[in-house]
């Protein structure tokens, strides 16, 4: 009797884990959550954050796409890379835009004993991607730079943006977040048809710029926006990717809230989610 | 062939001269499984030599089945009653998947790595339940100093 109770209990057990939760999603997205990788596979990965390792592992998981970082060196080319500072996780020192890309060539992160994966550039990255246009990206432009003429530094990096997109022809693959309002409205005036969306501290500011600019949309960690103000920016005809879910039940969280977009760092998790 | 490698001063003395531990992080890099063979003892002295494996990833980053392998082989002197200090010296050999820029195609290639142990470890010359704590700080392609640390769990038998 005791044996066919645990057994009983057992099989109740495993039946409940299996149970696969589900969610009614409502969106501007066609009731679909686009599901990207957070710089790759994500925050806390063995492969460092927009490594193309990291990005094309997301991609062969079965993401719809990943974010990643973009920023400029100082001849114009761009790179996936997330820090300030270089030294802060690969071996060589400085701002991305002080440096060419050819000294960047050799460059490889460090964060990790015995492994040496390398700085990639968007133009490596994508020559590199099969079947390209079937994901999506988001570019969260870094623009660290020391450059005297900030106007100057967004110009050459919007020539950068719109060079890349146009040679691979994935303007409507890509979205562009950046947390400069004067960043957004040059690369609008400039582009006016591109998916901008502005990366605010708050939801309240990031609304009014983004309505105030005519933006596409907002991207915000999970833990500054409500399910409510996600219902508002709908309302007011504006896509919300967020960001933040660094665990399994922030993924499950963020799902309820009905984003466009989730920019997650449990790749496996959230794919078992939504997939 | 290690056991025959094993000297004493004094072969009536019981000594447990197998040790199997799991490392977090230290020479193994995250963490690696271990085997030590105690190969020499006299008095409250001892060496050491271990052989480790550990890996970062089992899929390689296209999703097919090609394990990173990590392999830490150190030699390590002890000593002490049952707290002991200890020093080591050795290579890890690592040999890692990453895309290789020529094509982009997943490909493997083999590094070595100098690495030091130097610590405490809580070891019964009888045998049973194993601790160590090191600092290992690693010279990573034999070019770049990592200063890097160990806690390591097991028993000796």
């Amino acid at each position: 009797m005791i044996k066919k109770t645990i057994i009983f209990f057992l099989i109740v057990c495993n039946l409940l884990s299996c149970k696969k939760e589900e969610f009614h999603i409502s969106n501007l997205n066609g009731n679909k959550i686009t599901a990207l990788g957070h710089a790759g596979m994500g925050i806390g990965d063995t492969y460092p954050m927009d490594s193309y390792e990291s990005i094309i592992k997301c991609l062969n998981l079965g993401m719809d796409g990943s974010e990643f970082d973009v920023q400029l060196t100082k001849d114009s080319v761009l790179i996936a890379y997330h820090n300030k500072d270089l030294s802060e996780n690969t071996n060589v020192k400085g701002f991305v835009n002080s440096l060419n890309w050819n000294e960047l060539q050799d460059a490889f992160y460090t964060e990790t004993p015995y492994l040496n994966y390398s700085i990639i550039s968007l133009e490596q990255l994508f020559s590199n991607i099969d079947n390209l246009h079937e994901y999506k990206f988001t570019f969260d432009c870094k623009l660290y730079t020391n450059h005297k003429n900030i106007n100057e530094f967004y110009t050459s990096y919007i020539n950068a943006l719109i060079n890349i997109i146009n040679k691979y022809q994935i303007k409507n693959n890509i979205y562009i977040e950046s947390q400069s309002e004067t960043f957004l409205c040059l690369l609008k005036n400039k582009e006016p048809t591109y998916k901008l969306f502005i990366y605010p501290e708050s939801f309240e500011s990031g609304l009014e710029t983004a309505l105030s600019i005519g933006l596409y949309g907002i991207t915000i960690s999970t833990r500054n926006i409500t399910k409510e103000q996600i219902e508002i920016a709908h309302k007011s005809n504006l896509f919300v990717a967020i960001w933040n879910t660094v665990t399994k039940s922030d993924n499950v969280e963020a799902i309820k809230k009905n984003p466009d977009f989730i920019q997650t760092d449990k790749v496996k998790y959230l794919l078992k989610l939504l997939k | 062939m290690i056991s025959n490698m094993t000297f004493s001063q004094n072969d009536s003395t019981h000594i447990a001269h197998n040790i199997l531990y799991i490392e977090l992080a230290g020479v193994g890099g995250y963490g690696s499984i271990n085997y030590e063979r105690v190969v020499f003892f006299k008095n409250k002295m001892m060496f050491g030599m271990r052989c480790g494996i550990s890996s970062y990833h089992i899929n390689d980053y296209s999703n097919t089945f090609n394990p990173d392998i990590v392999i830490p082989l150190s030699i390590n002197a002890y000593y002490g009653k049952n707290h002991k200090a200890e020093i080591g010296v050795g290579e890890t050999i690592s040999n890692i998947v990453h895309a290789d820029f020529a094509n982009f195609k997943p490909k493997r290639e083999t590094k070595f790595h100098t690495i030091f142990s130097i610590g405490y470890r809580y070891q019964k010359n009888a045998g049973g339940i194993f601790f160590r704590c090191t600092y290992t700080p690693i010279f990573e392609f034999n070019k770049y100093l990592r200063h890097w640390a160990g806690i390591s769990f097991g028993f000796s038998f």
